[in-house]
């Protein structure tokens, strides 16, 4: 009898989904590009391998440029979500916890409304104001959480924090609907943020949320273990030789780290951080030191296959990705739940 | 630290005027408890005596107003939490058992004070595993969910995940409840087995009077948060001391060296 742990198959099928994600999510748009010369191409900006795709410049430029910067952004965005909500079920031992479940969500809207309303959200000169104003208002929002939660002064328990998140968002939630019923003729882009996309994506994106992302999502599958000690409780934890309170901190910084720079630039992408690691857990057990890694990579491959249906299916309108998200995600999740051990708690 | 680099004749854990007010209550008055190395030591009283509480002191769960705990000679307040987890396993009266965890992941988690930094668990701790399910007689269970045991083989689980840790003491709180009686006695004696296999101190609070006189050395009887007798189980287990303690009519009767401890009905 074995010990949970990551089994190679597992890691093998995750890696393989997200692979075919991201030669799909290239492919399809506008225009079709045929998959061999999708990776032809992907493969000739390897540094050192040069190859040629026979793709037409304008058409190399859509797979480099455009497609992929959005395909790998998807594949961090979902990934980073993903993570954090598993790394808060964990923490929380609560398997409603969500990445926004802080204030998160409501912060980086009152951050993204006020930069919306200030127009400064038209990309004046090349600085997009936004993701800094987003993720400031987020962390703003977590940083008042822990406050008001007593985490700070080492008081506050799991509930109070989950309650002080309630309140912090209510009261973040409060104001960005009073900017935005100031400036009415904002709102379509203030909705639009709000519902998430991750259209316009660049490399520049990708370049500013990759230190995020390994930092983040560093600490959290390097803690993973600790969260499955913490699974029997902090008293348990402690007599089992663990800090449950310096874990939960640790936790917790990273996880909401992850949320917030995840949402600076995608907007409010919903339902990833609490579907992903469910299916997950649903699929391989509850072990922390399994699902984690997992949720990163199949919550990535999750958010691609998303943002593919968001683009086409309207096309050349694009649905805002939460909407998908929730609409494609919520009955495959139910189906789920119903096919496998359901009730089995999570 | 394995049990037989402790020195026998020592204390293995020593409370000295252990002092707790929870909220407005005043939990423990001054306690003074000596688990002697190797013994079995219980902790008996009346329900709200302080019991759980003065167990929870020593497992560093709950910090006292004042008084000091050693444990194996050192002073608990300089040992770290792997440190104290290293020194001593807890069972606790209610496991938080999590859902849908394996037996194997479960009992693994025992070895957690003896990993490394990224909690990563190696053969040997397989072995320790095996050899621990083993020891309650639930090899063949590695395999089956935690949840969906039944209440005596859950309780074996939660025993081999505390010899996991490989302490050299071992705090029992209620170890017997919800159980039935064929169950106690088995939990109690698979304890008192690696007690004396391995050299185990056993430090238990315990509800049923009867069991904690077989099993025991010595106990100590907590009453309002204060000891009001200690010692061998038949100095301790004295019927009129034990009905002002409990506000029973109780009697102890010795049935061919064995006490048994029966409450008696009130004639008005």
């Amino acid at each position: 009898m074995d010990p949970a742990r990551l089994r190679s198959s597992w890691v093998l099928a995750a890696l393989g989904l997200t692979f075919v994600a991201t030669v799909v999510g290239v492919m399809v748009g506008a225009v079709t590009i045929r998959p061999d010369r999708v990776l032809l191409e992907l493969i000739d900006h390897v540094p050192g391998v040069d190859v040629d795709s026979g793709l037409s410049a304008s058409r190399q430029a859509i797979v480099w440029d455009i497609r992929f910067p959005r395909v790998v952004l998807g594949l961090m965005v979902g990934g980073m979500l993903a993570a954090s909500g598993a790394a808060y079920q964990g923490v929380f031992r609560n398997p409603l916890a969500d990445p926004y479940l802080l204030g998160i969500a409501a912060g980086a809207g009152l951050g993204a409304t006020l930069s919306i309303v200030w127009g400064a959200g038209d990309g004046v000169g090349y600085f997009d104001p936004i993701p800094v104003l987003a993720f400031a208002g987020a962390t703003a929002a977590v940083g008042l959480t822990l406050l008001v939660g007593g985490a700070v002064s080492g008081r506050g328990t799991p509930s109070t924090l989950l309650l002080a998140g309630v309140a912090v968002a209510a009261f973040f939630t409060a104001l960005q609907t009073y900017v935005q019923s100031r400036e009415v003729e904002r709102l379509r882009e203030v909705y639009s943020w709000i519902l998430g996309r991750l259209s316009g994506a660049n490399w520049d994106d990708v370049q500013l949320l990759a230190p995020y992302l390994l930092v983040s999502v560093g600490v959290i599958i390097w803690s993973r273990r600790a969260l499955d000690v913490l699974a029997v409780g902090e008293d348990e934890a402690r007599t089992l030789g663990i800090d449950p309170e310096r874990v939960r901190w640790i936790v917790i910084l990273a996880a909401s780290l992850a949320a917030a720079s995840a949402v600076a630039v995608s907007g409010l992408i919903g339902f990833v951080g609490i579907i992903v690691p469910h299916f997950v857990r649903l699929l391989v057990g509850p072990s922390n030191r399994v699902l984690i890694p997992l949720s990163f990579v199949l919550g990535g491959a999750f958010l691609v296959l998303a943002d593919l249906v968001a683009r086409t299916i309207q096309s050349p309108a694009e649905l805002p990705i939460g909407v998908v998200t929730a609409f494609f995600g919520a009955p495959f999740f139910l189906l789920v739940l119903r096919t496998r051990d359901a009730g089995a708690g999570v | 630290m394995t049990a037989a680099e402790v020195s026998v004749g020592t204390a293995a854990v020593e409370a000295t005027g252990v002092e707790v007010r929870l909220g407005t209550h005043q939990a423990l008055r001054g306690v003074d408890v000596s688990v002697p190395t190797g013994s079995w030591t219980s902790i008996i009283g009346p329900n709200g005596a302080g019991k759980t509480t003065l167990l929870r002191v020593i497992a560093g769960l709950q910090r006292q107003e004042a008084g000091h705990v050693r444990i194996l000679d050192e002073d608990a307040a300089g040992i770290g939490v792997r440190g104290r987890a290293q020194r001593m396993a807890l069972m606790p009266q209610t496991p938080n058992i999590p859902p849908r965890m394996r037996v194997i992941d479960y009992v693994l988690l025992g070895r957690t004070p003896h990993l490394g930094a990224g909690l990563k668990t190696g053969p040997r701790d397989l072995e320790v595993v095996e050899r621990t399910l083993a020891a309650v007689d639930l090899e063949s269970f590695a395999g089956r969910r935690v949840d969906q045991l039944s209440g005596g083989e859950r309780q074996r689980v939660v025993i081999a995940r505390a010899l996991a840790q490989e302490a050299p003491i071992l705090l029992l709180d209620e170890p017997t409840t919800a159980l039935d009686v064929g169950h106690q006695q088995d939990v109690l004696e698979t304890v008192d087995r690696v007690r004396s296999e391995l050299g185990v101190t056993v430090l238990a609070t315990m509800h049923d009077l009867g069991l904690a006189a077989q099993y025991s050395d010595t106990m100590t009887l907590l009453v309002d948060g204060a000891v009001v007798s200690r010692g061998a189980p038949r100095a301790v287990l004295d019927p009129k001391t034990l009905s002002a303690a409990y506000g029973a009519d109780l009697d102890v009767t010795d049935d061919d060296g064995q006490l048994i401890v029966v409450p008696r009905r009130r004639r008005h």
